[in-house]
């Protein structure tokens, strides 16, 4: 662990809220660090943030900061309570190059007079997100939550939204990098397609798939941009990865069952190249 | 008379219809004898079923997005030719060079035909979920019943794997003739894939309890034994 961590983590939460009420809820700490951390190395001070891109942008990896200097805590026992982040024990700084202290204290203080909101401070990680597809996922999620979920209709403009969003994710999708979820990702945005061109009253029912295909998508995001996490960290996330691969292909599986159903109830003869695909299927029977 | 037993070939041909499989897989369904089939083929015919959708709608959709990338714009030469390499080998190709034939004389925009391929995509998948689920219902409704075989045959499944080069298939006849052993009946093994059986035929009767082997593109429902 790096003892200018300790320092940089000590003397932000200190700054930010210096009589340690609670102003510092943990999502603003991430975002706060990951904001300094990136403003000092353009200072070329490395202070060996652990952090990874997940849902909601940078995540810090807590566990691998000295724990005394920061207290970590819920303010009601109510479990949905947001959990915030107060300073713990000074650190020594002794022997740490001056030079650099005064540095990481000059950007702490000039970003504590910024007084940036956590929307302000969501909006400036995100402009720096590694890749365009992991902001379009979330656009598209908030899109579901603010305009489609407590909506009883649901307007057309609301439905292109959501196809201008897909094809903007189809434009960006980087096979390379997420190249195992690659198949689950084409039939999950085929499935949304679906269910938007024939029951969008339905597209409350495809929410839970989203939440977990972009936790899938930011899952792997943090395996692809991260830095000094250890490598048991990254194993045990890929493990995880893995696992949830699985249960999400067969809940995608049940999902476009039920819509292949439904739509089998208005379908007729299937039409002629339809037909040629289902001569090639039987030939690829053969294959299995 | 005697009852049917119905491997996977026949239950892909009901699922997949091709030429005259289709006709004379439906005539097997039909026909007035009592169906049997096995938990070996249900397993296998699931298996192949979600290799074959995954495949078709992996390929497919892998080329819509690969047309998406650019601007919309009208289907062009430039795209004639993505698609050709994107498609080449496949045998999703004359399909889709079918489709692109048929539109591309008024110039759709890209966007059209990627509709347009994404539906006969649906027009696919509605179809096979649709005769899945009839085969599974005719399996509920005993129409087609389901036959579980408890005992290995080790013997006999030495015997047959002289003949039989899919452990599948061998899996398969060996409930046919536990089928036709316990409930001591005369059994009909009927099968879409000739060439599997054709050179060997006389062999596997001569070891397992089945009465013939009907291949499914000579299949007269109403032949009694």
């Amino acid at each position: 662990m790096s003892e200018l961590l300790d320092f940089t983590v000590y003397h932000l939460l200190h700054e930010f809220d210096p009589e340690n009420k609670g102003f510092m809820p943990r999502a603003r700490f991430y975002k706060a660090l990951y904001l300094l951390d990136d403003r000092l190395k353009k200072r070329k001070i490395d202070i060996a943030l652990p952090w990874c891109w997940y849902k909601f942008g940078p995540q810090v990896q807590e566990r691998f900061i000295t724990s005394s200097v920061f207290r970590l805590s819920a303010s009601s026992p109510d479990l949905n309570e947001k959990y915030k982040v107060y300073f713990g024990k000074e650190p020594r700084t002794k022997g740490l190059p001056e030079k650099e202290t005064a540095a990481i204290m000059n950007e702490i203080r000039k970003m504590n007079k910024e007084h940036l909101s956590t929307d302000k401070m969501v909006e400036l990680v995100y402009a720096k997100a590694p890749r365009k597809m992991l902001r379009t996922f979330k656009e598209l999620e908030d899109h579901f939550k603010n305009e489609i979920l407590g909506s009883k209709e649901i307007s057309q403009e609301n439905l292109t939204k959501i196809v201008n969003f897909l094809d903007d994710i189809q434009r960006n999708y980087r096979k390379d990098e997420f190249a195992e979820m690659f198949e689950e990702y084409l039939r999950f945005d085929e499935a949304l397609r679906m269910t938007l061109d024939n029951f969008p009253s339905r597209l409350k029912d495809i929410n839970e798939l989203l939440m977990k295909f972009r936790e899938l998508i930011a899952t792997k995001a943090s395996l692809l941009f991260n830095e000094n996490l250890p490598e048991d960290w990254i194993k045990e996330r890929q493990a995880g990865l893995e696992e949830r691969l699985s249960q999400f292909r067969t809940e995608l599986d049940a999902y476009e069952r039920t819509v292949l159903r439904e739509m089998a109830k208005d379908q007729h003869e299937p039409n002629k190249h339809s037909r040629m695909l289902l001569e090639i299927g039987y030939d690829l029977t053969k294959e299995a | 008379m005697a009852d049917l037993f119905l491997d996977t070939s026949v239950l892909l041909g009901y699922i997949f219809p091709k030429d005259r499989w289709e006709k004379n897989s439906i005539s097997c369904f039909n026909a007035p004898q009592k169906k049997w089939t096995s938990s070996s083929v249900d397993a296998e015919m699931q298996k192949k079923c979600a290799y074959v959708r995954r495949k078709v709608q992996k390929d497919l959709l892998s080329l819509i997005m690969d047309l998406s990338q650019g601007k919309d714009k009208p289907l062009g030469e430039s795209e004639l030719v993505r698609i050709q390499n994107d498609l080449s080998g496949s045998k999703l190709e004359p399909m889709v060079m079918d489709l692109i034939n048929e539109i591309k004389t008024r110039t759709p925009q890209i966007s059209e035909a990627c509709q347009r391929l994404r539906e006969v995509l649906r027009g696919f998948l509605t179809y096979v979920q649709q005769h899945e689920d009839e085969l599974k219902n005719k399996m509920t409704a005993l129409e087609l019943e389901c036959w579980t075989r408890l005992d290995d045959y080790t013997d006999i499944q030495k015997k047959l794997a002289k003949y039989m080069k899919n452990d599948d298939d061998l899996e398969i006849l060996l409930d046919a003739h536990d089928l036709a052993l316990v409930r001591q009946l005369i059994l009909d093994f009927v099968t879409a894939d000739y060439d599997d059986y054709k050179y060997f035929e006389s062999e596997v009767l001569s070891i397992v309890k089945i009465n013939r082997i009907a291949f499914l593109h000579e299949f007269k429902p109403e032949r009694v034994t």
